[in-house]
């Protein structure tokens, strides 16, 4: 299942400020969320067009939106205009993998995204035997 | 009870406290409560909640100084992975008594099947 691929990828952050394992694995969880990755994967997208494929309300969807993109798993890349005159974001996940461990009465989150950069949630990846899963 | 509700009721803050609460020793919902700062109504509904999914079970029945009886619960679950690869989410439960799924690999929504 290219769990290979954990082992060495790219350089880790440090544990991101504020964020503890729970509230990244609920970035994943959460239905919203969850969609919006999906939606976004590989593929440019704008919040409306979200909204409706996925059956999201537009609000919810919006404030979904920004969360992941402040989380840095999905990100901006494009700012079109529309035929009325207006801007509209195109969204792209920035996502690769993620894992989320719930072991031992513990739960850990680790996510790499598709700059290389990994970052991890709830302490020690090191040795762990991902292979064996 | 669906494999995406399940991981999305482990991601739950109340219900990841009491899954760890519970994992090595059998543990009373008024102790959960009180050491985990979950409001006591709320620590009732999760366990009734995680005993109904299969996660929970009432492990002993105690008898207080008092005299009320009091239930003690511990987790059966041993493990929980949830990984996205490729824009699929796959997840893999392991529990403490037979079950159907223990040990599968379940794929939940994908990026081409949604």
């Amino acid at each position: 299942m290219g769990f290979e691929s954990v082992e060495n990828g790219g350089p880790v952050l440090p544990e991101n400020d504020g964020m503890n394992p729970l509230e990244a694995s609920q970035l994943l969880t959460d239905e919203y969320s969850a969609k919006i990755l999906l939606a976004t994967y590989k593929r440019r997208i704008s919040a409306q067009e979200i909204s409706q494929r996925y059956g999201i309300p537009i609000a919810a969807c919006y404030r979904k939106i920004r969360t992941l993109e402040e989380a840095g798993l999905i990100q901006c890349v494009d700012r079109i205009l529309t035929q009325k005159g207006k801007r509209k974001n195109l969204y792209t996940s920035c996502l690769k993998n993620a894992y989320i461990f719930f072991e031992n009465g513990r739960l850990r989150a680790r996510f790499q995204l598709a700059t290389g950069a990994v970052r991890d949630f709830g302490g020690d990846w090191n040795g762990v035997d991902l292979l064996k899963q | 009870m669906r494999e995406k509700d399940i991981s999305r009721l482990l991601t739950d803050e109340y219900a990841e406290r009491i899954l760890s609460a519970t994992q090595a020793n059998p543990r009373s919902v008024q102790e959960i409560s009180d050491k985990h700062d979950i409001p006591i109504a709320a620590c009732y509904r999760k366990i009734h909640e995680l005993e109904g999914a299969g996660f929970l079970r009432c492990a002993e029945i105690v008898t207080t100084p008092k005299g009320k009886t009091m239930k003690l619960y511990r987790s059966l679950l041993k493990s929980a992975h949830l990984v996205y690869e490729d824009g699929v989410f796959r997840v893999k439960f392991d529990f403490d008594y037979e079950k159907d799924i223990n040990g599968k690999w379940i794929e939940l929504n994908g990026a081409r099947t949604l």
